[in-house]
């Protein structure tokens, strides 16, 4: 039945970045497959890092 | 009107073509446009369509009274629907079928046969080479929805419809026999068990469709290729177009990025897991699929949405 299929949960395994041909390949997780440039990824990275802190501290409020 | 079908190699491959130049959408401003071009059917004393650049090799003539019925006169639908469960075309159907075909004709590859939106009068059977169906982005990028093999009645749906909501072009020089739209109509009125099977190839794109989205939405990059190709070797081996291991697939790497929603870098990395993990060796247009069992399982392919009746692969991945 539908209503036992489990819900789309958040990832707990950790995506995994990786250069090749002048960029960055993002495998991972579960279906996320994407490829940047070094400056978008950099910047996703700032991001990534910025929306972890600010999960974190949502977390312990 | 002698018959002069030009077969093409297995695959559609053409051994001194020029090199394919990056597809990466038909309607990219950067490169030229190319649509398929159709020249005036005047023999048929059709109706000429707008200007195109495929180029009309042969037409299919009216078999004989004493050739009607057999087998042997099936050239071009032989292939539609074989080996497929639940649905077998009587030898009557399959001879009704080839009667509706009202011209044969070659396809340059890259080229667009039915664009978004286009009125329709005919639908496509493919003879020979791959046909795809895509979707372009905004910006132009295109998102491939489904690839076409040999036997594949690529738009029977525009029937129905009567115009796409995609567009239709050749990934490689292609055959195409066409179904005048009339020519359904009468299928319908005169032989609904014959319409029923028709319907039925819609309901197996529909199946691939849904196991696209699967692929797309669930599967990571080696996942997504490693199911596509698994998909792919046994609806040619279900044509006799692979001998379960081996396949000529004359796409560009390019054409499989946009099948799986990566980019070619992506894909290249892939493609050299593949190799490197013994599943599969994508080269020269050529696939071989090392182990069809272990790339089945990577890609978590299991053939039963194709419907096939008798496995055609050595090893059934389940």
């Amino acid at each position: 039945m539908l209503e036992d299929a489990p819900a789309v949960q958040p990832e707990t395994q950790a995506g995994v970045a990786t250069a090749e041909g002048g960029y960055v390949i993002l495998d991972g997780p579960d279906g996320v497959a994407v490829t940047m440039t070094p400056e978008a990824a950099s910047l996703t990275a700032e991001r990534l890092l910025a929306a972890a802190s600010a999960a974190e501290r949502q977390k312990t409020l | 009107m002698a018959l002069n079908i030009s077969r093409h190699q297995k695959g559609a491959r053409h051994s001194n073509r020029a090199p394919v130049p990056p597809f990466r959408s038909l309607r990219d401003s950067r490169n030229r446009p190319q649509t398929a071009q159709r020249v005036p059917r005047s023999v048929h004393g059709v109706r000429d369509t707008a200007a195109s650049r495929v180029v009309v090799q042969m037409l299919k003539p009216s078999p004989p009274e004493s050739e009607r019925g057999r087998t042997s006169f099936h050239v071009f639908t032989e292939r539609f629907l074989r080996n497929r469960r639940g649905v077998e075309l009587e030898p009557e159907e399959r001879a009704y079928l080839e009667r509706a075909i009202s011209e044969v004709k070659s396809v340059e590859q890259r080229t667009t046969l039915v664009r978004t939106g286009e009125r329709l009068s005919n639908s496509t059977l493919l003879l020979e080479g791959f046909l795809c169906r895509y979707i372009d982005d905004r910006r132009g990028l295109r998102q491939l929805v489904a690839i076409h093999i040999p036997g594949d009645f690529v738009d029977l749906h525009g029937y129905p419809l009567g115009t796409l909501d995609h567009d239709v072009a050749a990934l490689t020089a292609a055959s195409v026999a066409m179904v005048p739209h009339a020519a359904l109509d009468r299928i319908a009125v005169e032989k609904p068990s014959l319409t029923k099977k028709l319907w039925f190839a819609t309901l197996l794109d529909a199946a691939m469709h849904r196991a696209w989205v699967f692929r797309l939405g669930r599967l990571d990059a080696v996942g997504r290729v490693a199911h596509f190709l698994s998909e792919t070797n046994v609806r040619l081996s279900t044509v006799g177009l692979s001998d379960g291991r081996r396949f000529a697939l004359d796409i560009t790497q390019n054409d499989l990025s946009e099948v799986c929603g990566l980019t070619s870098v992506h894909i290249n990395r892939v493609m050299r897991q593949l190799r490197e993990e013994g599943l599969c060796v994508f080269r020269s247009s050529l696939v071989e699929i090392l182990d069809p069992s272990r790339l089945a399982e990577r890609g978590q392919f299991d053939p039963d949405y194709l419907y096939i009746r008798n496995d055609p692969l050595p090893v059934s991945p389940r």
